[in-house]
């Protein structure tokens, strides 16, 4: 079920009528039924994935804390394997297989192992984490192992994030779904706000830019250099209104039942540099592959060499988190790269801007940092969105041919002629208002949340703000029951 | 007195506001019980929907108008009652394919228009799976005296289709236990009945109908699945018909498609004495695309290029895309297709006919 569609309009606010409607100590069984519905409304039966998970990491938890010694360990590690071989059963065997099939035909030797034809759980890889972090957080003795099974079934399926996040840790969702939540109407409301603004970054930017990026990036080769680096940037906004926009949307709906859940994106095109990119861009993530993987291996406290290591291996780990393709992990590999480029250029930089003095040229020093931090993100976002490595490195030299036909590429008119939709020129300037609105909101939201900044405005202006959203998302929103990028993962 | 009264008032406000929460909060959750009701139980949604094209009814306004909701396009197309007036077993020619031969747009269906002109019975074989061999089976046709036998495609579909026609099975009816696993699950996960119900009950509809026109008319947005259309004629195009003649069809896919064809031909001769003309209808877009008001329009010549790949293995079939193309080159020509609708319109129908006609030697 997706949160864009009519059957989610009908859903949410049953199951929140539902959720209170009910005594407190029945609510949990209400959540886990409508997650249960809402994950099934994808592909039914693979529901039994999720529920292998849960019943594994249910007694491994219980078991990791009753054992004493070595046996913890034996137990961490027995359900790292068994959520790691899922994932990999499902996300990655085909990936593999086929990899080692050409290696192996390479060295001239036969491999008859047949790819598997199995679609991909929606969300697999963000379920699996979730569910990963309780075990590692029982066994650090940081959580509590949860004894009743269907707490700890929501905790894994709770339906706001079970899709795509965000990747929460027990220690902040577990203990609230024993909480009593009364129905307050002021956090209602403020959890529907959310939920209107990540719904208009969906529908209004997100699923209008797809129209270009799709196109472009579908046929590469039809296109100038312009309309490459258009369709690029289109993706760059693409992707955040997609993701940042369900993120909202599962926040605002947890909200409005009571829950609490971690904030996923802070502005992030903002971002002065790339290591304070990765502190704005899927937290939940970044935080994730921070706790359990970067800071175990040593993270920053040890040689320099072995950092870089730890740095290179945690982002080409999170590449291959997003995506069984070496696209992915060429992704996640310049973003390690950046970072680590970017810590030792990091000395150099302050130093210079500590020298400039004038305010102006300061401020026009940080525009273009955000600039430059953006332009990279840009690059590795190519990676992200082509469909090979040599359509990416294709795209990323074509950005610099053809620039002699700019003016029909940024009027419009190429786009015009080639892409399928009756009113593409409308549909453009829209793509590029949307963009420019976003950007606009965000700056003058600063670092606060929106609704903060919102709320600080008079009454009337509220009114004309939600109002605006609303009419926006009835009117000129694209319904075309598009899914969210992140799903795929 | 003056404080009790602002106590009071004060009261009433807030019990006031609490009471149009609730009211509000009440409204959304019985609107979406509706829609839910509306949606999964379809006997008492078709009660809540606004209908505008009912099967029984004498007209209606064409499947274009039925997407799109456009008050532009919303003309009537009567519907012409066609008798059935033979059988398999006592016609001289036998018809089976798509929507085209079974639209009664303004005029009657295609058997009963080439019977009148060729002056020979024909019989039109009920909608199956559209996989002929399978079909005639099942509809339990016996080899007989030779017959001609009418095959029709719309043209997005014919490569999909001429996959199929070496499949000589007739399809199973009895559903696995797979089968009804996997159709309880689509009734009880799907939604898109729901999401019909939402956008066409009687609440909902007069608002949107308004916002889809006003787009319509001051930015010339159109529902995504039209993705391109003509001012003159007058004319919308689906996102099958535009996608497929602007895709890149390999010589490989044609001649295999011919080849499938051939293999037909020749079952129906021998199985059934049934002795084949294969009919193309081409897509509105196919003729039209240099009208594409977006002026991008191209088309990837298919249905030449198929004809010529029959014609090669000696596949008899009617030619209709040649004789639609010269005679809406002539720009003073009217229209061929519906401006609402995807099928031809009557001048269409006829024209087809006489193509039909001329290739079973009809003077």
């Amino acid at each position: 079920m997706l949160f864009n569609s009519v059957a989610f309009l009908v859903f949410f606010p049953i199951v929140t009528f539902l959720y209170f409607a009910f005594p407190p100590r029945y609510r949990w069984f209400i959540l886990l039924a409508a997650s249960s519905y809402f994950y099934m409304c994808f592909v039914p039966k693979y529901l039994l994935i999720l529920a292998f998970t849960i019943l594994v990491d249910y007694f491994a938890g219980i078991l990791i804390e009753q054992a004493q010694g070595r046996r913890r360990k034996l137990y961490l590690i027995a359900s790292l394997i068994a959520n790691v071989g899922v994932l990999f059963f499902f996300k990655y065997f085909n990936f593999f297989n086929y990899n080692a099939a050409g290696i192996l035909e390479f060295l001239g030797l036969n491999y008859a192992i047949r790819d598997l034809s199995i679609l991909l759980p929606i969300g697999l890889s963000f379920h699996t984490f979730q569910s990963m972090s309780y075990t590692i957080e029982v066994y650090r003795g940081k959580q509590v192992a949860e004894k009743r099974i269907g707490i700890f079934a929501l905790y894994v399926m709770f339906y706001p994030q079970l899709v795509a996040g965000p990747i929460e840790r027990p220690q902040n969702l577990l203990h609230q779904f024993y909480e009593t939540h009364r129905f307050e109407w002021a956090r209602v409301v403020s959890g529907l706000q959310l939920m209107l603004w990540g719904l208009f970054k969906k529908v209004i930017i997100a699923d209008r830019l797809a129209f270009f990026v799709n196109e472009v990036y579908g046929r590469p080769e039809h296109y100038p250099g312009p309309a490459l680096f258009i369709a690029t940037v289109f993706f760059a906004f693409q992707i955040y209104c997609d993701f940042s926009g369900y993120s909202d949307m599962a926040l605002g709906a947890a909200e409005v039942m009571g829950f609490k859940l971690m904030k996923n994106f802070d502005r992030p095109y903002f971002s002065k540099s790339i290591s304070e990119f990765w502190r704005r861009w899927h937290i939940s993530l970044a935080t994730w592959f921070r706790d359990y993987l970067y800071i175990p291996l040593g993270g920053n406290r040890v040689s320099r060499p072995r950092w870089l290591g730890n740095l290179m291996l945690t982002f080409l780990i999170s590449g291959l988190w997003h995506g069984a393709s070496w696209n992915f992990v060429v992704w996640g590999g310049l973003n390690g790269l950046y970072l680590a480029v970017g810590t030792f250029v990091e000395k150099w930089k302050i130093r210079t801007v500590d020298i400039i003095q004038n305010k102006m040229i300061k401020s026009l020093v940080g525009i273009l940092e955000i600039s430059v931090t953006f332009g990279l993100v840009c690059v590795a976002w190519v990676f992200f969105r082509a469909t090979s490595i040599a359509g990416a490195f294709g795209i990323l030299i074509g950005i610099f041919t053809g620039w002699g036909q700019w003016f029909s590429v940024f009027s419009g008119d190429l786009f015009v002629k080639n892409i399928l939709i009756v009113a593409t020129r409308v549909e453009y300037i829209f793509a590029w208002l949307g963009i420019l609105f976003l950007v606009v909101v965000e700056r003058l939201q600063g670092e606060n949340d929106l609704r903060a900044s919102v709320g600080g405005w008079p009454k009337v202006l509220r009114w004309v703000w939600y109002s605006f959203l609303f009419l926006a998302v009835i009117f000129f929103g694209v319904f075309k029951n598009s899914q969210f990028i992140y799903f795929q993962f | 007195m003056g404080y009790l009264k602002i106590v009071s008032l004060f009261i009433f406000s807030f019990s006031m506001k609490r009471i149009l929460i609730y009211v509000l909060c009440l409204a959304v959750v019985l609107f979406s019980v509706w829609i839910l009701i509306g949606g999964r139980i379809n006997r008492l949604g078709r009660q809540w929907a606004v209908s505008y094209e009912i099967s029984n009814t004498s007209y209606g306004y064409g499947d274009y108008y039925k997407i799109t909701d456009l008050n532009d396009f919303k003309i009537r197309i009567d519907k012409v009652s066609s008798p059935e007036l033979h059988t398999a077993t006592s016609a001289q020619i036998l018809l089976m394919g798509d929507s085209f031969f079974y639209a009664k747009n303004d005029s009657e269906v295609f058997a009963n228009g080439l019977e009148k002109k060729i002056d020979k019975t024909a019989y039109k074989f009920p909608d199956r799976t559209g996989v002929p061999i399978p079909d005639l089976k099942s509809l339990n046709y016996k080899k007989g005296d030779s017959k001609i036998f009418i095959l029709e495609t719309v043209e997005r579909y014919t490569l999909k289709r001429a996959a199929t026609y070496r499949e000589t099975d007739p399809p199973t009816t009895a559903l696995s236990f797979r089968d009804k696993v996997n159709k309880l699950c689509r009734d009880v996960f799907d939604g898109k009945d729901m999401e019909y119900f939402f956008r066409h009950n009687f609440l909902i509809y007069p608002l949107r109908q308004w916002i889809i026109n006003w787009k319509y008319r001051y930015l010339g947005m159109v529902d995504y699945r039209i993705l391109a259309r003509s001012f003159s004629p007058k004319m919308l195009f689906n996102f099958e018909e535009v996608v497929f003649a602007r895709e890149e069809i390999k010589d490989e896919g044609i001649t295999k498609a011919a080849d499938n064809i051939k293999f037909l031909a020749d079952k129906l001769k021998k199985d059934f004495n049934l002795d084949l003309v294969y009919m193309i209808m081409p897509n509105a877009y196919s003729i039209y695309y240099k009208h594409d008001a977006s002026g991008g329009g191209s088309y990837n010549n298919f249905i030449p290029r198929l004809h010529e790949e029959l014609k090669k293995r000696g596949v008899k079939f009617a030619d209709v895309y040649s004789r639609y193309r010269n005679f809406a080159d002539k720009s003073d020509n009217p229209p061929l297709y519906y401006a609402n609708d995807s099928h031809f319109v009557p001048l269409g129908k006829s024209i087809a006919i006489d193509e039909v006609a001329k290739v079973l030697g009809a003077k």
